[in-house]
């Protein structure tokens, strides 16, 4: 099955969510969240609302979607990157990064074709504590947000491979590194 | 899920959406100007601020104001031009492949989908409503 039909289907049955821009505005990427991350920014008791973060996410998806300028970081770093992959394991992780208000938000995701993003789960930054791997520094708290995002990918696209790379070409169309 | 915003999200979501588009068209001539020669520290003397002020801006709009666009605006000699235009009147045309594909597989799917509706109701006395929820998205509720 191909992965629009597979994405398709998961609409229909709704275990995914499609972001869409305003009427009028082209998608020029795409975005599908998972059925908790949409509770998530959607209940009026969730983390999310709780500290008003709401639309903030949702503009950072607008930006993403309606294809605007989109800062990326390949390595996890990247001040100022709107998009960044994160260090294995688990592989193909990536964080959209909510810098404002405060406390920050990180949504997890992975690409599942060039330009296309699966978004899994949120979490505040503050919850999350250090990140980086290569100093050996990064919280079990990264670890498990990480496999979150694997285990509710791998229970909704089971057998499908993120798509993996080296460049930000292969994953968006159109960025600027950080 | 934009439409599910409340009128004072919305407010804020207007106003982040001005501010943006703003850091973003002041991003793109920095590029340029990068491209031709200008540096960060001219940058920063220009506008009398120290480097990772002027770093730190320039990585993300989260403290921009009206000051600031102006201020970068001028370091960088840039000329703004604003244009509001009605939003019912925005024709962005077709949305990117995947999603044209998305939106004829979702069409194929409801057809079949609706032919297992009526096989269930008569096997199972099972009622399936569908319904439109956003835009062409077809969600099935039991």
């Amino acid at each position: 099955m191909s992965i629009e039909a597979t994405l398709s289907e998961l609409e229909i049955a709704g275990d995914l969510v499609r972001f869409t821009p305003r009427k009028g505005l082209a998608s020029k990427r795409g975005l599908f969240m998972t059925v908790p991350l949409d509770t998530a920014l959607s209940h009026p008791n969730s983390t999310v609302a709780h500290y008003k973060a709401r639309k903030h996410i949702l503009r950072l998806f607008e930006r993403w979607v309606t294809g605007e300028l989109m800062t990326i970081s390949m390595n996890g770093g990247g001040t100022g990157a709107f998009i960044a992959q994160l260090d294995p394991p688990p592989p193909d992780i990536w964080e959209l990064r909510v810098t404002e208000p405060r406390p920050q938000f990180r949504v997890f995701c992975r690409f599942i074709a060039k330009d296309l993003i699966v978004a899994t789960c949120v979490r505040t930054r503050d919850e999350l504590g250090p990140r980086s791997v290569r100093s050996k520094k990064r919280s079990k708290a990264w670890t498990d947000a990480m496999y979150d995002c694997k285990t509710q990918w791998d229970k909704i696209l089971p057998g499908t491979t993120p798509i993996a790379g080296h460049l930000s070409t292969d994953f968006v169309t159109e960025c600027e590194h950080a | 899920m934009l439409d599910e915003l409340t009128p004072a999200e919305r407010r804020e979501m207007g106003e982040l959406r001005v501010r943006d588009a703003a850091y973003d068209a002041v991003v793109r001539l920095w590029q340029e100007r990068k491209k031709e020669g200008l540096s960060q520290k001219e940058l920063s003397e220009f506008l009398e601020k120290d480097p990772a002020w002027v770093s730190k801006n320039l990585s993300g709009p989260g403290n921009w104001t009206l000051r600031t666009i102006g201020a970068f605006m001028e370091a960088l000699n840039g000329h703004i031009q604003i244009k509001v235009v009605p939003l019912e009147k925005c024709d962005e045309g077709s949305n990117f492949d995947f999603y044209k594909e998305f939106d004829r597989a979702a069409k194929n799917n409801f057809d079949e989908a609706q032919a297992i509706e009526i096989k269930a109701q008569v096997k199972n006395d099972v009622v399936l409503i569908y319904q439109h929820k956003y835009n062409k998205r077809f969600v099935v509720n039991r």
